[in-house]
C-alpha cells in the first residue's frame, strides 16, 4: 500500500514536470522562430514584407486610426509633443505613444529594440551610414519601410539623397535642416556690451572679456566630437569639399590633413584663452545645459536644435551663429540633414505610422516643428526663409556656402568616437592634435 | 514491523528493512538519492539554466568569431581576427590593465574595511544593529542610480568641492572625474563605499560562528588583542574570507555601472574597462562580433582568476 502511494506521487510529479518543461520549450521555440523570420528579411524582400505586414489600423472618415509607438530624442520632446497633439487632433481615432531617450544612450536603446524584433512603429534615427542604426544600414537589413510613394519624396534635397535613398528607394523622412555653430545667450552678451564675434581672433578675445566678468564664453563638454567637427567646417571642408570621398578612397588621412590638425588645435587655443568653464574635461551635456541656464556660460558648441533645451533651461534670448573661421570669408557653417524619422518594416500599424510622417512633412507642420526645435524646415530652407534665431546663417544658405554634416557619410562610427574621446584627451593634456587624428584614422570604418 | 529497521524502511514495507537486506546497502541508498523524484524536480531549473545561461553563452561565443553588426541578417565568419585585433589594440590592453588595477585595489580595500566594520560591530556596541543596517544600505541601492548621484557629488562645481571651499581647503578642490590620474581612484571610492557593507556581512557571519570561549581562553592566557586577532580570529575566518575575496574579485573584474555612471570610460579612455569595451564596441560602434570577443576574454579572465583564487584559499583553509 505504501509503495503504491509513493509510486503514484512519483508518477504525478513526473507528469507535472514534463508538462512544465514542454511548455517552456514550446515557448522558446515560438519566440525563436519569430525572431529568425525578422532576422531573415533582406532589402530585396522589403517590398514583399511591407505588402504582407498585417495592419490592424485603417482609415476612417476622420483620418487614420490606431495607436503607434514612437521613440524620439529627449531634446526634441517639446517640439515633437506639440506636433503629436496636432496630429491626434486631426486624427481623433489615432494615438501616438511617444517615449524619448537621452542622446547619451539613445542609439543603444534603439539597437536593442531593433535587434530584439521590438522596434517602435516610428523612431528617430540619422540619415546616412554613420551609425549602426542609421537609415542606410537599416534599409539594407530590411528593418525600415519603403517610403518612396510618399507625397513629400520629391522634396528631399539633392545633397541629402545619399543619406535617405538606397537603390533609388526612400527610407526616411528628413525632419529639418539644422546649422551647427555656437548657440549664444544673446541677452547676456548685450548686457555685457560684447558683440557676437565674426573672426577667430575676435572669438578668443571675447573669451577673455567674458572670463573677466566671472563667466565662461562656452559651456564646454569634454568628450564631445562637436569640438572637432564644427571648426572642421571652415578648416577642412571649405577648402576641400570632397574630403569625405577622398578619405573613403584612402587618398587622404585625418592626420595628414592640415585642416584637421588646425581644427583640433583650436580646442587647445580655446582652452588657453579660458573660453571653457573650469572642469570642462569631465563635463557632460546635461551639466553644460544647466550651466547655460544659470548663465555661468554664455555659449554652447552645438547644432541649432540645442536652442530648445537652452530655452527650456531658462535662457530668454537665444540665437545660433557660425563658429568663426580665421577670417569672416573663411567661415563655413555645417548644415545637417541628419535628423530623420523612419517607419519600422515590421510595424503592425504601418498605415498610421506613414500617415504621421506625411502629416509632419506638410509645409505648415514642418515649419512649426522646425521653429519649435530651433531648426529650419526643408521647404523654408529652399526658399531662404530662416527663423529669427538662425538669421545669421542666411547669407551662407543663399550663397550655398554651407558644408553638409560630414560624419553622415563616414564609414562606421569609430572615427567619430575617436574624435569625441580625443577632444577630451586634448583638454586633459593626455594627447595632442596629431595623436588624436592618428587614432581617428585607425578607427576609420570600424 | 521490525524494531531494528528504520522508519524509511518501514515505509517501504515488510521484509525489505531487515539487516542484510538490499535496502540497507549504502550503494542502494546512494543510488536512490541520485535518481528518481529529486532529479525530476531539479529538471525544470536545470533546463532554465542551460537555456538562458549556457546556450546563450554559446551563441554569444559564436558571434565572437564573426563580424556581425547587430542589425544585418548575416554574420560573416572571420575566425580569430577579432582576437588578433584585441591583442594588437593599445586601448584594449589599457582596458585590461585598468580592470586589473581597479580589481586589485577594490578587493584589498573593501575586504579590509568590511572586516574592520565586522570586528567593530560583532559584539558589545549598543547601536550595532542600527549601524549594521546603515552600513549595509548602500549595497541594496541600484549601482547606476548611485553612480549618477556620485557624479553630481564629484563634479567640479559639485558639493564635494564646495565643501572643501567652505572649510578653507580650496587647494583640495579638484576635477575628480576629469583628471585622468584621479578618475579611476574616484570610481574606486564609490565601489568601496557601495560594497563594504556586503563584505562586512560576510565577516559578521563568519565571526558569529567562532566560539567566544576560544577568544576568552586566549585572553586569560595573556594574549594581546592583536595576537588573538592574528592567531585565533583570522584563521577561523578563513571560510568567510574565501567567499568574500572570491565574490569581490568577480565584482571588480566585471565592474560596469559605476564606470558608465561616473566617467563613461573617460577622460580620454583613462577608466575604460573590459566591461565598458564590451558595451561600447557592441552598442555604440555596432561591432557586435568584436564586442563578443571582448566578452569572451572577460569571461575567461573572471573564471581563471576566481577559480584559482578559490583553490588557493581553500588549500589555505585546509592547512589552518
Amino acid at each position: 500500500m505504501s509503495m503504491n502511494r509513493v509510486s503514484l506521487r512519483g508518477a504525478i510529479a513526473a507528469v507535472f514536470t514534463f508538462a512544465l518543461v514542454g511548455l517552456l520549450l514550446s515557448a522558446c521555440g515560438g519566440s525563436s522562430s519569430s525572431s529568425s523570420s525578422t532576422a531573415g528579411s533582406t532589402s530585396a524582400e522589403t517590398a514583399a514584407t511591407n505588402e504582407t505586414a498585417e495592419t490592424t489600423a485603417g482609415s476612417t472618415e476622420g483620418g487614420v486610426s490606431g495607436t503607434i509607438r514612437m521613440l524620439g530624442l529627449t531634446p526634441q520632446e517639446a517640439a515633437m509633443s506639440a506636433l503629436i497633439e496636432e496630429f491626434e487632433a486631426a486624427n481623433p481615432e489615432a494615438h501616438v505613444d511617444a517615449q524619448y531617450g537621452s542622446p547619451a544612450n539613445y542609439y543603444q536603446v534603439l539597437t536593442t529594440q531593433v535587434q530584439g524584433g521590438n522596434a517602435p512603429d516610428v523612431f528617430y534615427t540619422n540619415g546616412g551610414i554613420g551609425q549602426p542604426t542609421s537609415i542606410v544600414p537599416l534599409a539594407e537589413a530590411g528593418k525600415v519601410a519603403d517610403l518612396s510613394a510618399s507625397p513629400w519624396a520629391s522634396e528631399v534635397p539633392q545633397p541629402a539623397h545619399d543619406l535617405y535613398f538606397v537603390n533609388e528607394k526612400l527610407y526616411g523622412l528628413p525632419l529639418w535642416e539644422k546649422p551647427l555653430g555656437v548657440v549664444y545667450n544673446i541677452g547676456e552678451y548685450k548686457n555685457l556690451g560684447i558683440e557676437i564675434p565674426k573672426t577667430w581672433g575676435q572669438f578668443l578675445q571675447q573669451c577673455g572679456q567674458i572670463h573677466a566678468a566671472g563667466k565662461s564664453s562656452l559651456a564646454g563638454i569634454g568628450a564631445n566630437y562637436m569640438n572637432a567637427i564644427i571648426p572642421a567646417g571652415s578648416t577642412v571642408y571649405a577648402k576641400d569639399p570632397e574630403w569625405n570621398a577622398e578619405r573613403t578612397a584612402e587618398k587622404v588621412t585625418f592626420a595628414g590633413t592640415p585642416g584637421w590638425n588646425e581644427a583640433l588645435e583650436m580646442i587647445t587655443e580655446m582652452k588657453e584663452a579660458e573660453c571653457f568653464q573650469p572642469g570642462v574635461e569631465g563635463a557632460t551635456i546635461d551639466a553644460a545645459i544647466q550651466l547655460m541656464g544659470s548663465e555661468g556660460a554664455l555659449g554652447l558648441l552645438a547644432p541649432s536644435d540645442a536652442i530648445g533645451a537652452i530655452v527650456a533651461a531658462g535662457v530668454k534670448e537665444v540665437g545660433s551663429f557660425p563658429l568663426p573661421g580665421k577670417t569672416a570669408a573663411e567661415t563655413r557653417p555645417i548644415n545637417a540633414y541628419s535628423d530623420a524619422l523612419a517607419v519600422s518594416a515590421s510595424s503592425g500599424e504601418e498605415e498610421t505610422a506613414v500617415a504621421f510622417l506625411d502629416f509632419l512633412a506638410e509645409p505648415a507642420h514642418a515649419k512649426h516643428l522646425a521653429e519649435l526645435a530651433g531648426t529650419i524646415s526643408i521647404q523654408a530652407a529652399a526658399k531662404g526663409e530662416l527663423p529669427e534665431s538662425l538669421e545669421a546663417y542666411a547669407p551662407y544658405y543663399e550663397e550655398e556656402n554651407i558644408v553638409s554634416y560630414p560624419p553622415d557619410l563616414w564609414a562606421g562610427s569609430g572615427s567619430l568616437e575617436a574624435l569625441a574621446t580625443g577632444s577630451q584627451e586634448i583638454l586633459t593634456g593626455q594627447n595632442d592634435a596629431k595623436g588624436v587624428l592618428e587614432k581617428a584614422d585607425a578607427a576609420w570604418g570600424k | 514491523m521490525s524494531s531494528s529497521s528504520s522508519p524509511v524502511e518501514d515505509t517501504l514495507g515488510g521484509t525489505a528493512g531487515r539487516p542484510g537486506s538490499r535496502l540497507r546497502s549504502p550503494t542502494f541508498r546512494r543510488t536512490r538519492s541520485l535518481t528518481g523524484i529529486p532529479l525530476l524536480w531539479a529538471l525544470p531549473g536545470v533546463a532554465l539554466v542551460v537555456a538562458f545561461i549556457y546556450v546563450a553563452f554559446g551563441a554569444g561565443a559564436w558571434y565572437a568569431f564573426t563580424s556581425w553588426d547587430g542589425v544585418s541578417a548575416s554574420a560573416p565568419w572571420v575566425g580569430l581576427d577579432n582576437f588578433k585585433e584585441i591583442v594588437n589594440d593599445p586601448s584594449a590592453r589599457d582596458a585590461l590593465w585598468h580592470t586589473l588595477e581597479l580589481t586589485a585595489a577594490f578587493v584589498i580595500l573593501v575586504n579590509v574595511i568590511g572586516l574592520s566594520f565586522a570586528l567593530a560591530l560583532n559584539r558589545t556596541v549598543k547601536s550595532r544593529n542600527w549601524l549594521r543596517a546603515a552600513l549595509f544600505a548602500p549595497v541594496i541601492v541600484s549601482p547606476i542610480a548611485v553612480s549618477y548621484v556620485w557624479q553630481y557629488i564629484f563634479a567640479f562645481t559639485g558639493p564635494l568641492n564646495s565643501l572643501f571651499g567652505t572649510l578653507g581647503l580650496s587647494s583640495w578642490q579638484h576635477d575628480w572625474l576629469g583628471d585622468p590620474d584621479w578618475a579611476i581612484w574616484t570610481i574606486l571610492v564609490l565601489l568601496v563605499w557601495q560594497y563594504a557593507g556586503l563584505t562586512m556581512s560576510f565577516y559578521l557571519a563568519g565571526l558569529q560562528g567562532i566560539p567566544e570561549e576560544l577568544d576568552e581562553a586566549a585572553a586569560v592566557d595573556g594574549a594581546s588583542t592583536a595576537f588573538r586577532l592574528r592567531r585565533v580570529t583570522l584563521p577561523l575566518l578563513a571560510p568567510a574570507t574565501t567567499v568574500s575575496v572570491a565574490l569581490t574579485t568577480i565584482f571588480g573584474l566585471r565592474v560596469f555601472d559605476q564606470v558608465v555612471g561616473l566617467t563613461e570610460g573617460g577622460p580620454g579612455g583613462a577608466t575604460e574597462t573590459l566591461a565598458t569595451q564590451v558595451y561600447k564596441q557592441g552598442f555604440v560602434q555596432g561591432r557586435f562580433g568584436y564586442s563578443a570577443a571582448f566578452a569572451l576574454i572577460l569571461t575567461a579572465l573572471v573564471a581563471i582568476v576566481s577559480l584559482t583564487q578559490i583553490a588557493v584559499l581553500r588549500r589555505r583553509e585546509a592547512r589552518l
